[in-house]
């Protein structure tokens, strides 16, 4: 922060003049001098700061007194004291100011315009609301066709922030009713990956023989049931798949005691290999040596 | 002791709580800065804004004009004064950064017009005085309180305060003598 000295006149010693005076040191250089040096000290001022130039260029009567703001105030015999005129009072702030825009507003005022803001803002919100309600009503033809109209708007909403089971209210049905449900497909829940029984060959070969795995996609059954599942908000929470408990190629339902009869499986056609030769045949005991 | 003009000025406008601020820190900002540089406080210059800011509150309940105004001033400014000292109290002590001491300082010119650079600055014709002294010559040569005020702000009464005011002029007087006599 800067400072600017004031003026130092006569009125400083005359001051120390009296003071020494009073005291009984009348005459006493050495001791003026030091007083009048200490009474230096007073004679820099240093410049407001922002808080209180705001506070002195605040004031609405120094807008109205332009010509007194240069001029400083000294209690000196100055040249703006000897002026005798009282707009040497310095009203505003000295040349390198604050600029109008930077000037803080009193907390006060600034409180009172965020609740004024605040009113309008709602206010403009009711007024649009109002508006678009009036709208409703006039295109749909009357007060069942507003009430029709806000509640398929709710449901909407409701649908878009919670899309669970819930169904929401469409536009096409009519207020107050119960939607119907909407068919859906019942079919058995299958996940794509899951391992499908292959019937005919694969029962007769045995389980020897590897069965083909299916492919997701393809054949009559994933046909069918993808569309009832993939169709979101209609309540139908689709089934995880299911993870294949049994080896590829076996049925677990089938493979129960009820449907296999071990008496009844035959040999499968796969060849089996049959060892020629199991056992060395003996040697003749006419060929053994010592014997006769 | 205030100019006719401004009592006049100030009795004319007495109602308008900025144009009476706005006077008074013309007047009295450097003597409050002053006050608090012989008083030893650190930051005077922050302290001095402080010490108007905390003016402007009782501007609307202040009687008195200017004049009064400068005794409210000096009140607050003696109050920040106590807490600086007991603030500095209770913090650890901390060693004083001496620019003398420091070789690479070069006086400024107002060290030069003040004579700093010859050894002695005008803060420390006040140093190693007793606080009551340092406190009288503050109010009454730096400020330019009058008695009456000055026995107010130190809670004294007159006759104490005029007591205080010719010993510590005595003292100051030895210690004057003193330098001379060895420089």
């Amino acid at each position: 922060m800067s400072e600017h000295p004031t003026p130092r006149g006569p009125h400083q010693q005359r001051a120390v003049d009296q003071l020494l005076a009073d005291s009984g040191f009348t005459g006493d250089d050495e001791l003026r001098t030091e007083l009048l040096e200490l009474r230096s000290l007073a004679s820099t001022a240093p410049l407001p700061s922002e808080a209180v130039r705001a506070l002195m260029a605040g004031s609405p009567t120094a807008d109205t007194q332009p010509l007194a703001a240069t001029q400083p105030l000294t209690t000196t015999a100055g040249p703006s004291a000897s002026s005798r005129t009282p707009t040497s009072v310095l009203t505003s702030v000295p040349p390198d100011s604050v600029a109008p825009d930077t000037v803080p507003v009193p907390d006060s005022v600034a409180r009172r315009r965020k609740k004024r803001r605040a009113a309008i803002a709602g206010l403009a919100v009711a007024v649009s609301l109002a508006g678009g309600a009036t709208a409703a009503v006039a295109s749909e033809g009357g007060l069942p066709g507003a009430f029709q109209h806000l509640g398929a708007a709710i449901g909407s909403v409701v649908s878009q922030l919670n899309p669970g089971p819930g169904d929401a209210p469409h536009p096409g049905t009519p207020a107050g009713t119960t939607p119907e449900p909407l068919p859906v497909q019942e079919a058995p829940q299958q996940a794509p990956g899951t391992v499908q029984p292959q019937p005919g060959p694969a029962e007769t070969a045995g389980p020897a023989v590897p069965a083909t795995e299916p492919r997701p996609g393809v054949g009559p059954s994933n046909s069918s049931k993808a569309p009832a599942s993939k169709e979101p908000g209609k309540g139908v929470i689709s089934a995880p798949p299911e993870l294949p408990v049994t080896p590829p190629g076996t049925d677990a339902s089938k493979l129960g005691p009820s449907k296999l009869d071990p008496s009844k499986l035959g040999p499968s056609g796969v060849p089996v290999p049959v060892p020629s030769a199991l056992v060395p045949s003996l040697p003749a005991a006419k060929d053994l040596p010592g014997k006769p | 002791m205030l100019e006719p003009l401004v009592d006049e000025y100030m009795q004319a406008d007495q109602d308008d709580p900025a144009l009476l601020f706005t006077a008074a820190y013309n007047t009295f900002a450097g003597p409050v800065f002053g006050y608090l540089r012989a008083r030893g406080v650190d930051d005077p210059e922050s302290v001095t804004q402080d010490v108007f800011l905390a003016l402007y509150p009782k501007l609307e309940t202040l009687s008195g004009g200017l004049q009064g105004a400068k005794t409210l001033l000096f009140s607050i400014a003696h109050a920040r004064m106590v807490d600086h000292y007991r603030k500095r109290e209770r913090t650890p002590d901390s060693t004083p950064y001496e620019a003398d001491l420091d070789a690479r300082r070069t006086p400024s010119a107002e060290d030069q017009a003040f004579g700093r650079d010859s050894g002695l600055g005008v803060t420390e014709i006040l140093d190693n005085l007793p606080d009551d002294y340092r406190e009288v010559l503050a109010l009454r040569v730096v400020a330019d309180v009058s008695v009456e005020d000055t026995a107010a702000i130190m809670g004294k009464s007159q006759g104490a305060v005029k007591q205080l005011q010719r010993r510590a002029l005595s003292a100051l007087k030895k210690r004057a003598l003193l330098r001379n006599g060895t420089s």
